[in-house]
């Protein structure tokens, strides 16, 4: 068909009725409603696939979770575990600065494990030794504002948490914005 | 071996296979005679640090085993009581953990996120502003990053 639109001279013969030159085309219209109906019933189709593929994906991992060779070490080699990782101090407070201002940050390996799993966090949250270690720089902390006052709230979290654990502090106090 | 005391009896060994036992006996024999940690060791938190990458060649390459191995001779370390392998064995967990984030540390030991969606809000809101502070922090790293770029092509 591409050819005779390229090859005929113009004017051209006009075929009498579209099906002259395919029957199918006849209901065309029709027929690509059709296809697009069946195009949005595979697609639906594909869809719920993918949704139980999902579904099974989980409760697989989830199997396979209650096999994993983590799921055995007992809660004292697993603070053993933590203690190592979060290394010298598990919150440090630091200071970094920028052209135009000081920046309180805090890095806190506990808070971060505690992320991990329900399992982990129960372990973390009832153990004191892993929150009363704390390294603060508090260079940027003179002003108060939403930043520090978070940051605040975060060191009260540690303390309360570390108790009765005796604590581990080192604090820096420059005074280098002067 | 945690309250047997010195015997001649036979030690059950209920809890370590002999692929394991094998790998523990291996390293006793390198480290025999070897002074033991003190006992308080691990409770002593001042070479912390020190002690979560120190790992000697040998014990690195002892402890390059697949995870199911590894978490077996931890096991089998804790309950023969031989500290210093254990202090390999959780030195070299706490070096595969670091510098990943929770959900590649999920991915790395096969931990399912087993939070509910109520606790998984509890911990965006974690204490305060954490998360915003942790990605500002990383904001800010990646801006410092920049300005030494942009000061090292000047």
């Amino acid at each position: 068909m591409l050819e005779r639109l390229r090859r005929e001279e113009l004017p051209a013969r006009r075929p009498s009725s579209i099906a002259e030159i395919n029957p199918l085309f006849e209901n065309g219209s029709s027929l690509l409603i059709e296809f697009d109906e069946s195009i949005a019933k595979i697609e639906e189709a594909v869809q719920r696939l993918k949704q139980t593929r999902e579904r099974f994906e989980r409760s697989l991992n989830v199997a396979k979770s209650l096999f994993a060779p983590v799921r055995r070490l007992p809660e004292d080699v697993l603070v053993k575990i933590f203690s190592l990782y979060q290394g010298e101090y598990s919150f440090k407070l630091e200071t970094h600065h920028t052209s135009e201002a000081y920046f309180p940050s805090i890095r806190s390996a506990t808070l971060h494990l505690s992320c991990v799993c329900s399992g982990w966090r129960r372990i973390i949250f009832s153990t004191p030794r892993l929150w009363s270690t704390l390294d603060l720089n508090l260079d940027s902390m003179e002003n108060a504002n939403k930043r520090t006052a978070g940051i605040l709230n975060t060191l009260s979290d540690y303390l309360s948490r570390s108790r009765p654990e005796p604590l581990k502090l080192r604090i820096a106090l420059l005074s280098t914005q002067s | 071996m945690k309250n047997v005391g010195e015997s001649d009896q036979p030690i059950p060994l209920p809890n370590v296979s002999s692929s394991v036992l094998k790998k523990v006996l291996e390293y006793c024999e390198h480290h025999r005679g070897e002074p033991l940690p003190a006992p308080d060791a691990d409770t002593s938190q001042d070479d912390t640090r020190k002690r979560t990458t120190d790992i000697s060649e040998w014990d690195q390459k002892f402890i390059t085993v697949d995870q199911e191995m590894l978490f077996e001779i931890i096991l089998a370390a804790n309950y023969l009581d031989i500290k210093s392998l254990l202090d390999v064995g959780c030195k070299t967990v706490a070096n595969m953990i670091k510098g990943k984030t929770p959900e590649e540390i999920r991915k790395l030991f096969n931990i399912v996120n087993d939070f509910t969606p109520e606790e998984e809000v509890r911990l965006l809101a974690l204490p305060h502003s954490y998360h915003q502070l942790i990605l500002s922090f990383w904001h800010h790293q990646a801006q410092i990053k920049k300005e030494n770029e942009w000061a090292e092509d000047r």
